[in-house]
């Protein structure tokens, strides 16, 4: 997975998706995820990331982590 | 410029150019930001810049922006005959020179392409599209026209009474839009919706009235100009941000999808659409198992009133028309290329003027006023 072009988040967490004109403000979280996603990533690599940088259950995250995702995919904020 | 007419503007030191559509309601015409677009271009030419105001009322705002325009003078409804309002431009060229004029407004133009000819007679250049052209892209023929280009339009009838509606009612899924030949759209939910548009807009603009299936969405606009030979000479697509409940963008910004841009290119192929215009269109959300795609809804023959956009993002529509109605070479632009900026962005407001009642007077009893310092 890797963030499309035209689709990157400035530092303060504001993306706009140059194709498509829609605008999105991102939490911490969703700025670290996309952050990494700037480079081509496994969605398990992007497990193992997050699952360091946060303590948080682990069913817990990769259900999150898979409903967001899906929904950058769904923007095509993502491929 | 070419060698001629540059000449003729060295020696006046001036270059005149008429503008209309300077009112500044919920539905703005574009006129101002075409003349800001003007003002900017010519800002460091060797001579003078005058910007001559067309106006069909006293409260058109731009009779009131000394610093955009110079000179403002009513003129009669081109719907009141076509001498008189010959006649009327005749009387300001013969008080201005004037050198260049960019209608603004659907409804004048036809007007407008009928007097192109004599108005190039006395010297005021145009740059308009053939009649052809224009009755091509009318919304009574939208369907054919989108045939014609390979870009979907929704299912559209045009009807003269709502009889002719009621015949292809089954046709339809509720709501539709219910269009004026000119101006105004209203969605309709219902069939007694339909008959109140119908009767509301018949009264205020004429038949024939285009129903049209409404199709939900994400709404697009492209600006472009053609060169006549079926080149592009400029293109910026935009996606509206805000909306108002007339359906006019009060905000937008520039995108970068080629997908629309190809679209300007086919519109262009196919007419060889010559001066500017708009494309208005809607991405669907693709639901229903259906896939997004883009819809034409409709098509001005005109620059929108968000032209200044396109001027800030790199592409001054308004310097091309008047280069070009002076013989100039416009390039075509490059469409394998960033040609405009990317992210660009309009927040339009309102701004309440002062103005001496005085200044109202002179102009509602004149017909016309000069900026006076």
């Amino acid at each position: 997975m890797k963030i499309i072009k035209g689709c990157q988040p400035n530092q303060e967490g504001f993306l706009l998706n140059m194709k498509t004109g829609e605008s999105f403000s991102l939490n911490a979280v969703a700025l670290d995820v996309l952050s990494f996603l700037k480079e081509e990533h496994t969605e398990e690599e992007l497990f193992d990331f997050m699952r360091n940088h946060y303590e948080v259950d682990e069913t817990v995250l990769r259900a999150d982590l898979s409903d967001f995702c899906f929904l950058l995919k769904q923007k095509k904020i993502i491929e | 410029m070419e060698i001629e007419s540059a000449m003729e503007i060295r020696r006046k030191g001036r270059l005149t150019v008429a503008v209309s559509a300077l009112n500044a309601v919920d539905n703005p015409g574009p006129g101002v930001p075409v003349v800001r677009s003007l003002r900017e271009a010519f800002a460091d030419a060797p001579f003078k810049l005058r910007i001559i105001g067309l106006c069909y009322g006293s409260l058109e705002p731009g009779v009131y922006m000394h610093d955009l325009v110079d000179a403002s003078y009513q003129l009669p409804y081109p719907s009141n005959g076509e001498e008189a309002f010959f006649n009327r431009l005749l009387y300001v060229d013969q008080k201005e020179g004037i050198d260049v004029l960019i209608p603004n407004l659907d409804a004048e133009l036809y007007p407008y392409i009928k007097l192109q000819k004599r108005l190039a007679d006395v010297g005021i250049r145009t740059l308009l599209p053939t009649q052809e052209q224009f009755e091509e892209r009318e919304k009574s023929r939208l369907c054919s026209l989108g045939n014609k280009c390979g870009i979907k339009v929704p299912l559209s009838i045009v009807c003269n009474s709502l009889n002719e509606f009621y015949a292809k009612e089954q046709l339809f899924q509720y709501p539709v839009v219910v269009k004026g030949r000119y101006y105004e759209a209203y969605i309709a939910y219902t069939k007694l919706q339909v008959e109140e548009r119908f009767s509301q807009i018949a009264m205020k603009w004429g038949v024939p009235i285009i129903v049209q299936q409404f199709v939900d969405g994400v709404e697009f606009n492209v600006i472009g100009n053609g060169d006549g030979k079926g080149g592009l000479l400029a293109t910026v697509p935009m996606r509206k941000m805000f909306i108002t409940d007339k359906g006019k963008a009060w905000a937008g910004i520039t995108v970068e999808d080629n997908e629309l841009i190809r679209m300007a290119e086919k519109f262009v192929n196919q007419t060889h659409w010559n001066g500017p215009f708009e494309l208005e269109l809607i991405k669907t959300n693709g639901t229903n198992g259906l896939p997004s795609d883009y819809q034409l809804i409709e098509v001005n023959p005109r620059i929108p009133a968000w032209v200044y956009l396109a001027t800030a993002a790199g592409q001054n529509i308004p310097m091309q028309i008047v280069k070009r109605a002076f013989g100039e070479n416009v390039e075509k632009v490059d469409t394998h290329k960033q040609s405009y900026t990317v992210g660009k962005m309009f927040v339009r407001y309102s701004w309440d003027m002062i103005v001496d009642y005085s200044e109202y007077g002179h102009f509602s009893v004149k017909g016309e006023s000069q900026k006076t310092n």
